[in-house]
């Protein structure tokens, strides 16, 4: 890259920043793919194979990846350290760092003030009966990870909860999984505060709030067809036949007041789609969030923040009698609540992030990246239609192979972006078919992410309710023609690229300016 | 735009060869340098607009243009670079 003016007076440097050095690799530029391609074979091995669901392994294994890659570079390695230093430093790595963390705090939040609670008594109220079970759950579903935008989230509290009120209901097992799977789908790609739409925004150089308003209709469409399809299904398929009552398992964990959180979840969309910063609108709605929580009495204020003050401590005296301290042993002394947890759930998933940007910037510097780019311009993606086919079916067949679907999404998200640039297709419309196929994906194959944390909670259900035997824990192999919100995602996609419908080129509308996000 | 609207743009078919009238101020990311030419080239879609001033090292830069001409029937047009906006990501 050259410091030239280009043309206006505008130095290139000022924008893209300093020179860099390319990476020679013995073997040629294709060499340069090792780092990222180890890594995937790693995440299929580990996820797929062993069927290990753990984000700090992917972080060892793009660890391991770059040092092998390392052997491979010629010359001085000083040139591959620091290309490894300045993708971790890269601007789309840290947008997205940042706005997960407030996702993270938000989540927690809601989930600590009954968030669920709230929809388990919406069930409870609405009265429906084992047939429509499946529908209703889908439903709340959707809504629950569009508050919370995490699917694993709602996987676990709908599995745990919803599944086993509608066995008793006498709804088909295995359609109420894929229903549960399907919520999470839909707001996985929906809320403005799920990983996959965070990262879906960034790498593509569009606003956060303005991709959730240009993705609602594909949404809609596909929700409206996977929830007739859960009606039509659920009179069709039979439940099980047990003489216990759903109603008490209901009422147990009822909590009408935790669906003020609707309200949290709204101030987030709403001021989003209004343009405001994704963290001025997510710190709304935390605030929002924890006043509800306290006045409704949904969560005291030690469950959003407590400060666990070991008894040794010279405040042990007195920091007792604050509302966010308790004195404890001092081997459990540390830091809690859901603004803790929630940062730091993310740990893990921010260090792989830093580190596949790395790596996709070494591939890049040496050549890999163009060179596939190359190969897919000239042989697959060729026109317009072939691009958006090439974008949809590349994105689903990378989260079909790798479980943790947001360490796919990063992946694949550069190609997305060179090859919707080639034909200037609107950074909202190339968000819109990464995010959507990521979140389709990435909980329908037994291996996906949201399945196998659905399935491990299903698990438990035996050890919690005597009723409730193994024989009616699903098998995640049975459950993926179910996953219909999420077949019928892919297929909108499918059929969006081949027809042009809701094509938008870069010339019809910008994006705010993404440091706005 | 406002917040409704937000919503339902884009829901139409698109066509794979966009118009483009001249005088019109358009973003566009420089799509390649065009070896029969040597001019600059950014592809909207299968429309193809050339540019007639611009150094080589804006290819995949984001920048501000300006329609000279347009051809409907051939799906070119010219354009003249304006300014320099950014890089992607990537």
């Amino acid at each position: 890259m050259s410091d030239t003016d280009s043309g206006d007076g505008t130095e290139i440097d000022e924008i893209s920043g300093p020179d860099v050095e390319a990476i020679e690799f013995y073997g040629g530029r294709w060499m340069s793919v090792i780092p990222i391609g180890l890594f995937i074979l790693w995440a299929i091995v580990q996820s797929g194979l062993f069927g290990i669901g753990d984000t700090t392994g992917l972080v060892a294994g793009m660890l391991v990846a770059l040092i092998v890659g390392m052997f491979f570079a010629k010359g001085d390695w000083k040139n591959y350290a620091n290309t490894i230093f300045d993708g971790m430093t890269k601007r789309v790595a840290a947008t997205a760092v940042v706005a997960w963390l407030w996702a993270g705090m938000f989540s927690n939040t809601l989930q600590a003030g009954g968030f669920v609670g709230g929809l388990v008594w919406a069930a409870n109220a609405a009265n429906v009966g084992g047939a429509l079970f499946p529908a209703a759950s889908f439903i709340l579903a959707a809504l629950f990870t569009t508050g919370i935008g995490t699917g694993y989230g709602a996987a676990v509290a709908f599995s745990a909860l919803f599944f086993p009120a509608g066995i008793l209901l006498g709804a088909n097992p295995v359609l109420l999984f894929g229903a549960i799977l399907s919520g999470a789908v839909f707001g996985d790609n929906l809320a403005p505060v799920s990983d996959t739409t965070i990262v879906s925004a960034v790498t593509q150089d569009a606003d956060i709030g303005g991709v959730v308003a240009s993705r609602f209709k594909y949404a809609i469409i596909a929700a409206v067809l996977a929830l007739a399809a859960y009606v039509f299904a659920g009179n069709a398929m039979p439940g099980l036949d047990i003489s216990q009552q759903a109603q008490d398992l209901f009422v147990q964990n009822s909590e009408p007041a935790g669906l003020l959180h609707l309200i949290s979840m709204l101030v987030v969309i709403v001021t989003a789609v209004m343009g405001r910063h994704i963290i001025e609108a997510i710190s709304w709605g935390l605030v929002v969030a924890v006043a509800f929580n306290i006045v409704f009495d949904l969560a005291p204020l030690s469950d959003v923040l407590l400060f666990k003050v070991p008894e040794t401590s010279a405040a042990a005296s007195w920091a007792g009698s604050l509302p966010i301290a308790e004195v404890v042993a001092a081997e459990n002394a540390g830091v809690t609540g859901s603004i803790y947890n929630g940062a730091a759930g993310f740990f893990p998933l921010i260090v792989l992030v830093l580190l596949i940007v790395a790596g996709s910037e070494i591939m890049i510097r040496g050549g890999g990246f163009e060179a596939i780019q190359e190969w897919l311009l000239e042989n697959v993606a060729t026109g317009v239609r072939k691009a958006e086919t090439t974008m949809v079916v590349g994105t689903a067949l990378v989260n079909s192979m790798i479980t943790i679907n947001t360490a796919a999404e990063i992946a694949i998200a550069p190609y997305i972006a060179r090859i919707g640039q080639r034909y200037n297709i609107n950074s909202y419309r190339r968000a819109n078919i990464l995010d959507a196929n990521t979140s389709a994906l990435g909980y329908i194959f037994p291996w996906g992410g949201g399945v196998l944390i659905g399935f491990a909670t299903l698990q438990g259900l035996p050890n919690q309710y005597e009723w409730f035997t193994d024989a009616m824990v699903v098998n995640p192999i049975d459950v993926w023609p179910y996953v219909f919100h999420g077949w019928f995602l892919f297929g909108v996609f499918l059929l969006c690229a081949l027809t042009g419908f809701g094509l938008e080129y870069t010339t019809d509308r910008k994006s705010k300016d993404v440091t706005r996000l | 735009m406002s917040m409704f609207s937000k919503f339902l743009t884009g829901m139409s078919f698109r066509s794979t060869t966009p118009t483009f009238e001249a005088g019109e101020e358009i973003e566009v990311y420089v799509t390649e340098l065009d070896e029969e030419s040597g001019e600059l080239v950014a592809q909207v879609g299968e429309t193809r607009l050339h540019f007639e001033n611009g150094e080589t090292d804006i290819v995949g830069c984001r920048v501000l243009a300006k329609v000279e001409s347009f051809d409907d029937t051939e799906h070119r047009g010219r354009l003249t670079h304006l300014k320099t906006l950014s890089r992607g990501s990537f």
